[in-house]
């Protein structure tokens, strides 16, 4: 495949870019060596753009109109409390758009937010082109493990916009655990406790060398940094209000640069324990006399501050590991990422609450653009292109009394299939990537009191996966009754799915350069339609491996009914309004018929991206039938072509989006 | 002609022993992660992508299911009628009806109920046997029992 793929960490507070070729990956830095890119945007009254640093500067002049923790808001409804919270505290402008969803104005334009990260992203990728003199024009790009369908698909379209074909959307945390993991062999179960700017998710994975599974997943999405600089700045704030008597935030500015200077001292007493800082002119008293906030602030101070908002990571984790089965100090792990991480307090309670000391080896701030890069390489890479093509065979499986099995622990099971070097597949990329992802040729060895007999013979026939029509069918006999002889055709393992073909190629060694680990990630919500009285019915729950399917069965209601509108959303609620309403699923053009006697079956589909969608089928026809979902918020096809070309324009002419001109 | 993925059952198809534990359940789903991940496909045709997606949903359903207890239970006992496949929709109901039927099994019952759950899970099918036969005794011709008491006698050799 020509072009890089690029792994892309857009964050809430800073952004990186990373490209990895051949195992090892490189962070992409600007011109000047950043590795960080400020996720902010502002519109400046020339009719430039600033993104980056120069956007950054102007939160502090040009608050109304400097666009900053986008992705908090990215693909929430207007009236999501992430909205509403963001309206109270931000100084820019949030409107609703015409479908529920949110946009922002400045200077008298509207846009999207997924056009304001595509800002964001459309520099990245000139960073990218500049510092590797290739086209990209492909990526993955890393979103908290917690984002929902909205977020993902807002995400999606933000790429779009960026002019990059977003080939996943990956989940922080696990990039993060890829980042961490690869490489190694040895069997480890780990946390990644991830607390960036905006929001917080724990994961706890198994990671098993060629297989990293996520076995839960939570979160909080208003939880991070951010929080702590809030409270900060309010402390400052209040001090203020009690020495002047005047509330320095009513003005935009004034508490932009609060919020900047709460992060610093937030910042500094990471390292010594007591800070003291001026700002000088940040209000104007009687007689238009300027005002100085002078403030002491010393660490013992800042953890009680942000002790209980800290505190609020564990309740998830206590989630995460009860959905995991687990206890705390199981773990052999605990990795952290994030820049929030870095704070002493932030690593104490970790250490306290997993009783290990977390890692420390890996830069929190990058940790998550590696693991991006690693599964883009690894996505582009397709390492099977085929599976029709591979030679299939059957193999004959017989299944004996356990009791003989147990009386005999000595002799079980051989393995599945002398797995010979087959003739059918050839790695259509012999790269570097080829060797280590390959499944071993044997199967795995069967659990040890197993009551399956597995007999591999040689096969006489190979079946192509579009010929599996031709093969046997199960014998009718039960297949779980013990002592019954079942000859049953393998059309799984055996056969139909082109198991054993693949030549033995694994070595353990190849890890230094070989492809990266499969990743199994789980839904982070669950997905409900509603059902009679505004209630949800859980369709596919939460911490499902994806991708993930559920099929429900619609009927009509009444006489005649042409039309189905189901709503659906995410969330853990029993009412529906609870949850995140995602949008609607619509049948349209039903059979005119009695009512209850059209049915549909509609399946649900969480793909890798841990996106939806839909499919549905008529079950007296049989025939596929026409279904869509409507989002809340979405942007449509058109919609995301023109903003796309609109982006391409600005970036062209150059002079509009101005990274340079406002270094300081 | 049926898909021949629908004549499955799901050990059949993660390749494990009908009393296999969580932990070899969950090695066999790697490997057939390994094998039918659609992110080992991106190069494929649409069509071999579509059907390798089929495949792994499916898997992984067959995962879900089998790691966990109750809707474990509930599967076995479908497959014990020759249900191969528990949909999504009736895995709730499944698990709700169980919970009832749970707490309509007698207080004298319930230990013996609880070890031969044990029991079942493990594989040990004698005593599990064992164990309902008492609980059956305090509590005759509980329907849960009676189901689960069939699929136990089944799993015995004659």
């Amino acid at each position: 495949m020509s072009g890089l793929v690029l792994g892309i960490d857009l964050g809430t507070t800073n952004s990186v870019v990373a490209v990895a070729d051949a195992g090892s990956v490189r962070i992409l830095a600007d011109d000047q060596g950043r590795e960080l890119l400020p996720s902010v945007v502002s519109f400046h009254p020339g009719g430039k753009v600033l993104v980056g640093y120069g956007a950054r500067d102007r939160r502090m002049v040009d608050a109304r109109n400097t666009f900053y923790s986008v992705k908090r808001l990215l693909g929430r409804p207007f009236d999501s409390d992430e909205v509403r919270r963001a309206r109270e505290r931000f100084a820019f402008e949030l409107a609703a758009s015409d479908n529920g969803g949110t946009v922002a104005k400045t200077r008298g334009e509207t846009y999207a937010l997924s056009e304001i990260s595509a800002f964001v992203l459309r520099e990245l990728r000139r960073i990218a082109e500049e510092a590797t003199g290739k086209p990209c024009s492909q990526a993955v790009i890393t979103v908290p493990a917690n984002f929902g369908d909205l977020q993902r698909n807002a995400t999606m379209a933000a790429g779009r916009v960026a002019g990059l074909e977003v080939l996943r959307v990956l989940n922080e945390p696990t990039a993060a655990a890829l980042a961490y993991g690869y490489g190694k062999t040895d069997r480890e179960r780990v946390a990644i406790f991830d607390m960036g700017g905006g929001t917080f998710d724990v994961s706890i994975l198994e990671l098993s060398g060629e297989v990293f599974e996520v076995v839960a997943t939570a979160g909080d999405s208003y939880l991070g940094g951010d929080d702590i600089d809030g409270a900060i700045s309010d402390l400052m704030a209040h001090d203020f209000l009690r020495q002047h008597r005047i509330d320095p935030r009513v003005d935009p500015e004034a508490s932009e640069r609060l919020r900047a200077a709460a992060e610093w001292a937030k910042c500094e007493l990471t390292g010594q324990d007591e800070v003291e800082l001026r700002i000088e002119e940040l209000a104007t008293g009687a007689g238009g006399r300027p005002l100085d906030l002078h403030f002491k602030f010393t660490r013992s101070a800042l953890h009680d501050l942000a002790r209980p908002i800290i505190a609020k990571a564990f309740d998830a984790c206590e989630a995460a590991m009860r959905a995991a089965g687990m206890r705390p100090s199981q773990l052999d792990n605990v990795i952290l990422v994030g820049g929030s991480t870095r704070m002493p307090l932030v690593r104490s309670m970790v250490a306290s609450y997993f009783a290990c000391e977390p890692r420390i080896e890996i830069d929190p701030d990058v940790v998550v653009a590696h693991g991006a890069a690693l599964q883009a390489a690894s996505l582009a890479s397709g390492r099977r292109s085929q599976l029709g093509k591979v030679a299939l065979r059957k193999v004959h499986m017989e299944r004996v009394s356990t009791a003989g099995l147990m009386a005999a622990p000595g002799a079980i099971v051989p393995g599945l299939v002398s797995a010979s070097p087959d003739q059918g597949y050839q790695p259509q990329q012999p790269s570097a990537f080829s060797s280590l992802r390959q499944p071993p040729a044997t199967m795995p060895p069967p659990p040890s009191r197993a009551a399956l007999q597995v007999r591999g013979l040689p096969s006489e026939e190979e079946i192509d996966l579009d010929d599996m029509e031709e093969l046997e069918t199960l014998d009718p006999e039960n297949p779980a009754v013990a002592s019954v002889r079942v000859q049953q055709v393998m059309s799984v393992s055996g056969s139909a799915l082109n198991s054993v073909a693949v030549p033995p190629t694994a070595t353990p060694d190849a890890e230094a350069a070989g492809p990266p680990p499969l990743l199994l990630d789980v839904t982070p919500l669950s997905l409900g339609v509603e059902t009679v009285g505004g209630f949800c019915h859980t369709v596919i729950p939460r911490n499902t491996a994806m991708p993930a399917e559920s099929t429900q069965t619609f009927s009509t209601g009444r006489d005649g009914q042409t039309f189905i509108s189901v709503r659906i959303c995410q969330g853990e609620e029993k009412n529906l309004e609870s949850n995140q309403v995602l949008g609607v699923v619509e049948l349209d053009g039903l059979r005119d018929a009695a009512r209850g006697s059209v049915r549909i079956d509609v399946t649900f589909v969480i793909d890798a991206d841990g996106a939806l969608s839909v499919q549905a089928r008529d079950l007296e026809t049989g025939r596929a039938h026409a279904v869509r979902i409507r989002r809340v918020g979405e942007l449509d096809e058109t919609e995301l072509d023109a903003l796309r070309d609109r982006m391409e324009q600005r970036f062209r002419r150059g002079g509009e989006v101005a990274v340079e001109a406002a270094r300081p | 002609m049926s898909d021949p993925l629908d004549q499955l059952d799901y050990y059949t198809l993660l390749q494990v022993a009908p009393d296999a534990t969580v932990d070899a359940i969950r090695a066999a789903f790697h490997q057939f992660a390994l094998r039918y991940h659609p992110d080992s496909y991106t190069m494929a045709t649409p069509d071999d992508k579509a059907r390798v997606n089929q495949i792994y949903r499916r898997g992984g359903e067959a995962y879900r299911v089998l790691t966990n207890t109750s809707t474990r239970a509930a599967y076995d006992a479908g497959l014990a009628e020759g249900k191969l496949r528990q949909m999504a929709a009736t895995s709730d109901d499944a698990g709700a009806k169980e919970r009832a039927a749970k707490r309509n099994v007698s207080l004298k019952a319930r230990p013996f109920w609880a070890n031969a759950q044990t029991a079942i899970r493990d594989g040990q099918w004698v005593q599990a046997k064992l164990n309902l036969q008492i609980a059956l005794g305090h509590d005759p011709d509980h329907p849960l029992l009676t189901e689960r008491m069939a699929f136990v006698l089944s799993q015995l050799p004659r």
